[in-house]
């Protein structure tokens, strides 16, 4: 069924192969210990079961690159890139970014590395402290790495807001008063403060209406272009991440099945979970001739 | 002709807030016949659960400060029904379905009671009776070993499988409605077409009317007859599904459609180029503009032809194809080149 004949499936992957390798993760691995049973739920309480969220997960991103992680819930894409921003430390595995390890490095080492690799999440609403103003959760990360002074940080918050195609009045203001698409531009300008190489991006358009949902992709990607930024884009929604990819990694049950320019992965998946995972979006419309 | 099921008309409902009373329901009419699905499409804020809630009437009485209009169910007003002979409706005459199956289910009630609840209670079936009947239903939307799982308790279910069992305790009394309202946000992507296809089965082999509440247009698109498009509380455009998507008027639809990201088509181009974007945002419900609620957002308003000075009324441009707006695409001039929902699909 997926077949275009007209389209020559290129090599864009040449172009990026000669870009510089920003981050690789080599098997990746983050198993969780189920929590203690209390003693009242006897029947549950027989032993501590190990859950393996993620195995020997690996991929690496280049510069100016984004990467897809697509997946459906439970298959272990965002402990991957929880564990990849080291918001959780992966059982085994190397992540090297920027010549160190971020598997194993010290907290100060960590400290510094951070700067280079920030997230963005999936909620708007949650993700922005409600009792700072927006000019002050955007300059927190220049203040917490002690970047410039306040003036300077008053300049760079005012740039940032503009960049993000935010008026530059709104650093004044409270998160709730704005809505969840202009939530996920502050959370952008944030996340760009101090100038990184690497942004995670965890399902950033998921809890956003279809419309403001392309003004977020389209931001990223002009941002992406500006910065030369490289992407881990993590999605559950296979339009948005063709719409955004390079190249995708598709996961399910903690490993990567299948992984490839954006065209192979969509055009002549491999991989029969990846073959399922197509059908199910561009099957709405088989629903239909199903019932005709 | 099949019967009218429920004819909606002129309905508007205004919400109480701390920040003043928001117009969240503003004139709105549609009309649902036995077997048809009708879907409300929205984004958030646009009313579109605020309209169906209030067909059940299920909003929070402290909020609604204001209901007009008829609901006309069967024949008779539900608006203006006593709580207690809409409580014989619900469940019996009308079956509903959320987003959430997880928080519609009862936690500490076994699966198989809740699915012979309204048995018991609208048919008046014997607890044994029900229990039995709970299985066939269960077996009917697909859980295996429905004998032994009606023993099983929400937790022990997967997303979709929790919404199957919604869907069996919604038709449980055969109504002659089915209301579903996002039923498949919560699921992933290869769990949403079974229960698309479930609900689809369920509505030919009942003869239900339905209404589907959704702000994705890929599953509109895929088991809809008529659409309706809600922005800022009111009914911009009113079609049916095929017109629709085939031929929208509406800039807002327009713009709604071009804005999914689409696969396997232009890829090139959509990959490279920035994909079609409604600028702006919804208005402010709680102090509406005497104009085209949509004006602000629009690429073909002007100041001259009332865009801004007065409200659009919902006119009949073809046949059974209504539109809100003073410039459909039909009548523009300058022709622009819409995307219709035909293009994802053309592979």
């Amino acid at each position: 069924m997926i077949e275009d004949p007209t389209h020559q499936v290129g090599e864009p992957t040449d172009d990026i192969k000669k870009r510089s390798e920003v981050l690789c993760v080599k098997g990746l691995s983050k198993h969780f210990e189920s929590p203690r049973t209390s003693k009242r739920f006897a029947r549950g309480a027989r032993e501590r079961s190990l859950i393996k969220a993620v195995t020997n997960v690996s991929f690496s991103l280049s510069s100016g690159e984004t990467l897809g992680l697509v997946g459906e819930s439970g298959s272990g894409k965002s402990t991957t890139a929880f564990c990849v921003a080291r918001l959780l430390k992966p059982t085994s595995g190397s992540i090297r970014f920027l010549g160190s390890d971020l598997a194993s490095c010290t907290r100060s080492e960590l400290r510094g590395l951070r700067r280079e690799l920030q997230i963005v999440f999936q909620d708007p609403y949650s993700s922005l402290d409600p009792r700072m103003r927006v000019g002050e959760v955007i300059a927190e990360p220049l203040v917490v790495h002690g970047v410039g002074d306040r003036r300077s940080r008053r300049a760079q918050v005012e740039h940032l807001l503009d960049l993000v195609g935010m008026p530059a009045n709104s650093g004044r203001r409270f998160p709730r008063e704005f809505s969840g698409g202009q939530r996920q531009r502050i959370a952008i300008a944030r996340a760009l403060a101090l100038r990184p190489r690497v942004i995670i991006c965890d399902e950033p358009t998921s809890s956003l209406d279809v419309s403001v949902q392309s003004q977020i992709i389209n931001l990223l990607r002009d941002l992406q272009e500006e910065f030369d930024l490289s992407y881990l884009f993590i999605s559950h929604d296979l339009s948005v991440v063709y719409a955004m990819a390079d190249r995708i990694a598709v996961m399910t049950q903690g490993s990567i099945v299948e992984m490839g320019t954006a065209e192979q992965v969509f055009l002549r998946p491999v991989h029969d979970y990846t073959r399922t995972l197509l059908s199910a979006v561009l099957g709405t419309k088989d629903v239909r001739e199903h019932e005709d | 002709m099949t019967s009218l099921v429920l004819d909606v008309t002129g309905l508007s409902v205004d919400l109480r807030t701390r920040r003043g009373v928001v117009h969240a329901v503003d004139h709105v009419d549609f009309r649902v016949r036995e077997g048809e699905t009708l879907a409300i499409v929205g984004e958030s804020g646009s009313g579109k659960s605020v309209t169906v809630r209030s067909i059940m009437r299920l909003m929070p009485t402290q909020l609604v400060c204001r209901r007009a209009g008829t609901i006309n169910f069967m024949g008779e007003d539900l608006l203006v029904a006593s709580d207690r002979h809409l409580s014989s409706i619900r469940g019996r005459e009308i079956g509903i379905v959320f987003q959430d199956p997880m928080s519609s289910l009862n936690p500490v009630m076994r699966v198989g009671d809740q699915v012979a609840e309204p048995l018991r209670r609208h048919l008046g079936m014997s607890k044994s009776q029900a229990l039995e009947r709970a299985v066939e239903l269960l077996d009917e939307v697909k859980i295996p070993r429905a004998s032994e799982r009606i023993n099983s308790y929400p937790h022990e279910f997967s997303g979709g499988m929790r919404q199957r069992v919604l869907i069996a305790a919604a038709t449980a009394c055969r109504p002659k409605l089915l209301i579903a309202d996002e039923p498949t946000t919560a699921l992933d992507v290869t769990v949403e077409a079974e229960i698309l296809g479930l609900l689809k089965s369920q509505q030919a082999k009942h003869g239900m009317a339905m209404i589907l509440v959704s702000h994705d247009l890929r599953v509109v698109s895929a088991i809809a007859d008529s659409v309706v498009v809600m922005y800022a509380g009111q009914v911009v455009e009113y079609a049916p599904a095929s017109e629709l998507f085939e031929r929208p008027e509406h800039p807002y639809t327009e713009g709604l459609i071009q804005s999914i990201p689409r696969i396997l088509r232009d890829h090139a181009v959509a990959r490279k180029g920035h994909l079609a974007t409604i600028p702006g945002s919804p208005p402010d419900l709680v102090e509406l503009p005497a104009a085209c609620r949509f004006a602000e957002r629009c690429e073909y308003a002007t100041l001259d032809d009332g865009c801004v000075s007065s409200l659009p009324s919902l006119r009949e441009i073809r046949p059974d194809h209504w539109v809100r707006s003073s410039h459909p695409r039909s009548e523009r001039t300058r022709s622009e080149s819409p995307a219709s929902i035909s293009d994802w699909h053309a592979m």
